[in-house]
């Protein structure tokens, strides 16, 4: 009752009303923009979250992240491209759909599922995550430890590319995290005598850099693309026999989104991907499928914006990032000084309440701004990348600068870009990267707190009940492929590539 | 694979001999994990890890490498020029001066010729950019 209350007190501030509004346009054009998305919207708004109320900069995170994710739908439909990889399964059918001169209702059906799948999401997420505190409430350093290991593992093992290239980057993230002056010992780790790393590497300079930085020099290297909006029809909410066609798929891909959101490592993407080929598979129209099927449709944009309510479930409650995004929000609340975890909402109820009522207001805000706006929205997907990308690299630079108003900062950044491009490149996902750097701090102190706790016998977290079997599936996690390959020597760790960065 | 993993193993070793030139632990704070345990393990298992993906090299990874993108085109090397040399012209030329000259080379190299429409898209990113910076958040831009 006491959260209903907090929920209506957010929602009911004007100026928190604005800011959903504001941050939903600002995300439905980004996603939008095939190459950006919810990651290096978040990232790039980092300097701008710090500066404002922490329970208002969190919920505007999570305002964009629904709405960019939503976003991605209007380009995927309308040109053929995503906006954003949780979009991707969108195309299938929301194109060949709008091809047929129905892309109005092939965008109606987008937002409409969209909305319902988000809300869903919603639901599970201010449901799951207090319970899931609740039994967080008795984890202590040792429980901690084995948990990020566990989040990291699986990070690892289920988020795209091979397994060792994302425990690499995983590594080397924690690495990054001892850059600087070690807290108990004042000593300075691999900072070469620069002053300016005696504090450590920001993650917010790596995070804009990795990501939107990398980014631009991606782009840079694709050959540049003309595209053409489709036939822009107003989107249109969909027909009673439409609903009646769709109703089940919306609630199946809901379900399926919310689930593969609460799982660690999985998110948007696995989400949209799986509950497609799970409808294709249990429709009457399967010969539709790929041609204009509305469920094609209306399957992936449930279970894409249902997954990012689910997504928010570990990293509130346990400070697990579940991918890109979910890791620079968590990035944002420790900025911030807001610190994830069974105690969190304890101590800080409304900022559960601001989330889920910013979201929410996310949700219906883009039901609206969608119909009503799609049509427009969709012409910003045709800004120039040669105009585009100069401008994200300076907002990025300019942002990077703005936090301690330091030169050595952007420079940080520009050496992230050129880091984040050269391991996309070779199969390194910077996400891994980025969850490293966040969970490497907490790891390092639960690892010497469990210490000090166990004598001296760091063997004691393995006698932990709930941290021993955290620590075995990691482990066999990280031995899969070797196992794979002993058990079949044709199988190795094949890639799955379905989870991106925007999840 | 395997060059990939040497230069990884190659990077934990150089920055694992780096852990041996710490400063010393002050004797009152010697006792518990010392600073450059948790390091050294890190990065004996980030070798161990380019060891094993060295060895689990097979026809997965043959198939990763090759869908890999080709060549790195000259407009990469050249755009990430212009990134670097925008940390110093901050400096030296300011915010609006280095924000325009990197926006305008940058859209050339990429192949922009439509000049009105580039410089109108810049201008307004740059009004944009006071607006956001100097007269909301009050950051004294360089």
């Amino acid at each position: 009752m006491d959260l209903i209350i907090l929920i209506l007190e957010f929602l009911s501030d004007p100026t928190n009303l604005a800011m959903i509004l504001a941050g939903t346009v600002i995300g439905i054009i980004v996603g939008a923009l095939p190459g950006l998305g919810s990651v290096i919207l978040i990232s790039l708004l980092l300097p701008f979250v710090v500066r404002m109320d922490p329970v208002q900069g969190i919920a505007l995170c999570g305002v964009v992240y629904a709405a960019t994710i939503y976003g991605g739908s209007i380009s995927a439909i309308l040109i053929n491209t995503p906006g954003t990889a949780a979009a991707a399964a969108t195309t299938f059918d929301g194109y060949p759909l709008a091809l047929k001169g129905e892309a109005g209702r092939a965008l109606g059906i987008a937002t409409f599922s969209s909305a319902i799948g988000g809300i869903i999401g919603l639901l599970a997420m201010i449901t799951a995550t207090p319970l899931l505190g609740m039994i967080a409430y008795e984890f202590g350093p040792a429980e901690y430890f084995a948990l990020a290991i566990f989040g990291i593992s699986m990070l690892a093992i289920m988020g795209g590319q091979s397994t060792y290239k994302n425990l690499i980057g995983a590594v080397f993230g924690i690495w990054l995290g001892t850059v600087g002056t070690d807290l108990a010992t004042g000593i300075e780790r691999f900072t070469f005598g620069e002053p300016n790393l005696s504090e450590g590497i920001e993650p917010v300079q790596m995070m804009i850099g990795i990501f939107a930085g990398g980014e631009m020099l991606r782009q840079a290297n694709k050959a540049s693309q003309r595209r053409v909006v489709l036939d822009r029809q107003n989107a249109r909410l969909p027909s009673l026999d439409d609903f009646k066609r769709i109703w089940k798929t919306i609630l199946r891909g809901s379900g399926i989104g919310t689930l593969i959101g609460i799982l660690p490592a999985e998110g948007g993407t696995v989400a949209a991907m799986m509950a497609y080929n799970i409808e294709k598979n249990v429709s009457a129209n399967k010969q539709e499928f790929g041609q204009g099927a509305i469920e094609g449709i209306a399957a992936p944009e449930s279970a894409n914006n249902a997954a990012t309510g689910g997504t928010m479930v570990p990293t509130l409650a346990l400070g697990i990032p579940g991918g890109g995004s979910t890791a620079v929000i968590l990035a944002a609340m420790l900025i911030v000084g807001l610190r994830p975890g069974p105690t969190l909402f304890h101590d800080q109820p409304d900022l559960l309440a601001g989330l889920f009522g910013a979201m929410l207001g996310a949700n219906l805000c883009f039901l609206l701004v969608g119909v009503v706006g799609a049509k427009y929205l969709s012409r910003i997907s045709l800004i120039p990348s040669t105009i585009l990308w100069p401008c994200v690299f300076v907002l990025a630079a300019l942002g990077a600068y703005s936090l301690k108003q330091s030169l050595f900062d952007v420079g940080l950044m520009v050496f992230f870009s050129i880091l984040g491009f050269m391991m996309k490149r070779h199969g390194y996902s910077p996400a891994p990267v980025v969850m490293g750097l966040i969970l490497g701090e907490l790891i390092e102190m639960s690892l010497l707190q469990s210490y000090l706790i166990f004598d001296g016998n760091l063997f004691g977290i393995l006698q932990r009940p709930i941290a021993a079997p955290f620590l075995a599936i990691a482990l066999v996690g990280i031995l899969w492929p070797v196992i794979s390959r002993l058990r079949r020597p044709s199988s190795d760790s094949k890639p799955l590539a379905l989870a991106g960065d925007d999840d | 694979m395997i060059l990939e993993s040497a230069f990884i193993l190659a990077f934990a070793a150089a920055c694992f001999g780096l852990t041996f030139t710490f400063d010393p632990v002050p004797p009152v704070l010697s006792e518990g994990i010392r600073p450059t345990t948790f390091p050294r393990a890190l990065l004996i298992f980030l070798g161990a890890l380019a060891v094993l993906q060295a060895l689990t090299a097979g026809k997965a990874a043959a198939t990763l490498e090759t869908s890999a993108p080709g060549r790195i085109g000259r407009k990469v090397y050249l755009t990430a020029l212009l990134m670097v040399l925008f940390v110093p012209s901050l400096q030296y030329l300011g915010t609006f001066i280095s924000l325009s000259g990197f926006c305008l080379v940058t859209g050339t190299l990429w192949g922009e010729r439509r000049w009105t429409l580039a410089l109108f898209g810049y201008a307004c990113f740059a009004a944009l950019i006071y607006l956001v910076f100097v007269v909301l958040m009050d950051v004294p831009l360089p």
